[in-house]
């Protein structure tokens, strides 16, 4: 009589046999008490998975992926423009900052237009004059540029190192 | 299930910017990613979490989907990955025995589906001490219409070790059920 081993077991639940295959089996399994039994043994597995194949879903899923689709393509794609409390701060300060440095540039007389651009400054005389009016305080300048120049270093750190440490570890503590 | 549009055109919809189109892949595949996620992390809630997280995915990584495997294996592939890196990461309270106790107070008329409720409270309680690896492998095997090439494509596994790793996995499926149900007996007697 043949051996059969723990394989033909499966081979016969799933059907995979030939029928000479399981023929030669089943006359074994009706004679052989320990093959009986582990063949009941794994039909509870084999039958309880097959009863209970697929779990349903829960009604409100579908939904909710859509709305973290949704979620997530507006925080992908979405880029505000202009003046935004995010965005426009960067803006404002880059943009006080050019002025200031050309301002100071202008006032220390590094900027000659009428050489630069003689078409575009007809008189020189009244741009003078109006410098000569013009004064800032080379402390207010540096004082200036040392506070934008920081805020923007604070806020290169945050995008940086700050904001993806605590990202990481709010994942990491299981928070959402 | 809907039938009417293959996967393949929705992708393309969904590629062309009609994102409602992914609603219907949704729901033609959530059950079979849940299945995957409950049956591989044993709780209901993290299943859900990581179902949509899969589902998420999917839709973020359309771009890269070459369409040379079907959808539902590259979902399922996903959603497997997903969640045995969830059940890796966290330590997951399973679902136990007691914790069904709870529910079994309820009355349910129907003797059929009482003994359904029944086996599929032992099956996860079994399959909640098994490795995560072996619980996918067995999952896919019973989804019934996937062949062992597809399963060996989600897997990552080649066919042959996947056949020596399913009869493995249903070998323990087996033991450990057997174990849980005479457990079960010696408590009634």
């Amino acid at each position: 009589m043949n051996r059969f081993t723990e394989e033909d077991i499966f081979n016969y639940l799933d059907r995979s046999m030939t029928p000479e295959q399981s023929k030669q089996f089943e006359k074994r399994l009706n004679s052989d008490p320990e093959l009986k039994s582990a063949v009941s043994e794994a039909r509870i597995a084999h039958q309880y998975f097959k009863n209970n194949s697929l779990e349903k879903a829960p009604v409100h899923l579908a939904n909710q992926v859509m709305t973290s689709i949704s979620k997530a393509t507006k925080t992908k794609y979405y880029r505000p423009s202009g003046l935004f409390s995010s965005t426009g701060f960067l803006l404002v300060s880059g943009v006080f900052t050019a002025l200031v440095a050309f301002m100071s540039l202008i006032n220390a007389g590094y900027v000659d237009l009428q050489r630069m651009a003689p078409g575009l400054v007809e008189n020189q005389t009244l741009l003078d004059s109006f410098f000569d009016d013009f004064f800032i305080s080379e402390s207010i300048i540096t004082n200036s540029l040392v506070v934008i120049y920081g805020v923007l270093a604070l806020v290169v750190l945050d995008k940086l190192l700050f904001n993806p440490f605590f990202k990481k570890r709010a994942k990491r503590l299981g928070y959402h | 299930m809907d039938t009417k549009i293959d996967d393949s055109q929705l992708i393309a919809q969904v590629r062309a910017g009609r994102a409602a189109g992914f609603r219907i892949l949704v729901a033609r595949y959530q059950d079979y990613v849940y299945t995957i996620c409950y049956r591989v992390l044993g709780n209901r809630e993290d299943a859900e979490e990581v179902t949509q997280d899969a589902f998420v995915k999917a839709f973020n990584g359309l771009g890269n989907f070459q369409g040379q495997s079907k959808f539902s294996t590259w979902i399922y592939r996903i959603a497997m990955n997903s969640a045995i890196s969830h059940r890796r990461k966290k330590k997951i309270p399973v679902e136990t025995l007691e914790d069904y106790k709870q529910f079994d107070k309820g009355e349910i008329s129907d003797m059929a589906e009482y003994q359904r409720l029944e086996q599929k409270k032992f099956l996860q309680i079994a399959l909640n001490t098994m490795l995560p690896d072996d619980v996918s492998v067995l999952t896919l095997f019973y989804f019934e219409e996937l062949s062992l090439e597809e399963m060996s494509e989600i897997t990552g596994i080649n066919v042959t070790t996947l056949k020596v790793k399913l009869f493995r996995a249903r070998k323990r499926l087996s033991s450990a059920l057997d174990k849980i149900l005479k457990k079960e007996v010696n408590s009634l007697i």
